[in-house]
């Protein structure tokens, strides 16, 4: 969903949202537990911004054994990175816009 | 949104980015085993087709190395970066290095052919520079890298007579490289005994 008045998308918007989106949008994978520690957040929060970014079609979720554990990696999609990009050029297009105006 | 929270989102956004490139990336180990390997063809490589030879080996197995490292890495923190990519570079720099000799010895005849054989080394060194400067994304080393591309263009202006300038610039490349690898692993260290102190 797009804000109505800044052209945010608000899902990638939410802080802990955009987040999961740089993180992954500089790596191959992480897996859940950097996420969780890197970004300081409990198993709940964190599954359940992963939901949101994965029905938005944001994020991949593959689900693991390694060595008789599991372990959930998570990759950005094409999207992802594109909605990433595109909330991180309209920041800066309306800081630039704000700026000026209160200059 | 005000001007304080599209800069907050911002520089959160640069501090996660920031802590992601440093989990994902390991810089060090590439600056110190190539500036361990610059130093080597020092003592072992006498001519420009010896060094050539000795960098077409070492430069794959070198990035197959860090290549496998970094994967490891990855997987044990949990953030798996661009493994392959190492290699991929050390690869293409090795090619590039056999075309560059290649055409100069086309145009000037010979291996040893005195600008090849005297600058060669350090223009391999300095591409290797920005294929990880590009990797990493990282400002501070593609500066070194211009930093070397403009001290070989001010030797091949000057061209200092004696013969141990080129291997003292070759030793100079090879040092700087450790150097930097050491000072990125100490603070990569740093970061995550600041982090774990903070936690």
């Amino acid at each position: 969903m797009t804000h109505p008045t800044t052209g945010l998308d608000d899902t990638v918007h939410q802080r802990v949202r955009l987040g999961i989106l740089t993180v992954l949008a500089e790596t191959k994978r992480a897996d859940f537990g950097y996420l969780r520690e890197a970004l300081e957040l409990t198993d709940g929060n964190l599954s359940r911004h992963l939901q949101v970014l994965g029905d938005a079609g944001y994020v991949n979720l593959e689900k693991t054994i390694e060595g008789n554990r599991p372990r959930t990696w998570v990759s950005a999609t094409k999207d992802g990175r594109a909605a990433l990009a595109a909330e991180i050029a309209s920041l800066r297009t309306l800081l630039d816009v704000l700026g000026a105006g209160s200059r | 949104m005000d001007v304080r929270e599209a800069q907050d989102a911002l520089g959160y956004a640069a501090a996660v980015r920031r802590r992601a490139r440093s989990d994902a990336t390991a810089m060090w180990l590439p600056m110190v085993l190539f500036g361990t390997l610059t130093l080597a063809s020092v003592v072992v490589a006498r001519r420009a087709s010896e060094f050539q030879s000795l960098w077409l080996m070492a430069g794959p197995l070198g990035g197959l190395i860090i290549g496998i490292f970094a994967y490891r890495r990855g997987r044990e923190r949990g953030i798996e970066g661009p493994s392959l990519r190492y290699v991929v570079a050390a690869v293409e720099l090795m090619l590039l290095a056999l075309a560059t000799a290649w055409i100069t010895s086309a145009l000037v005849g010979g291996y040893d052919a005195t600008w090849q054989t005297r600058f060669g080394p350090a223009i391999v060194i300095a591409a290797g520079y920005l294929a990880f400067a590009w990797l990493e994304r990282n400002i501070a080393v593609a500066a070194v890298a211009v930093a070397l591309i403009a001290s070989i263009i001010v030797m091949a202006a000057i061209r200092p007579p004696h013969p141990w300038t080129d291997a003292m610039l070759t030793v100079l490349c090879g040092v700087a490289l450790i150097a930097s690898g050491i000072g990125l692993r100490t603070k990569g260290t740093r970061i995550w005994i600041r982090a774990s102190i903070e936690r």
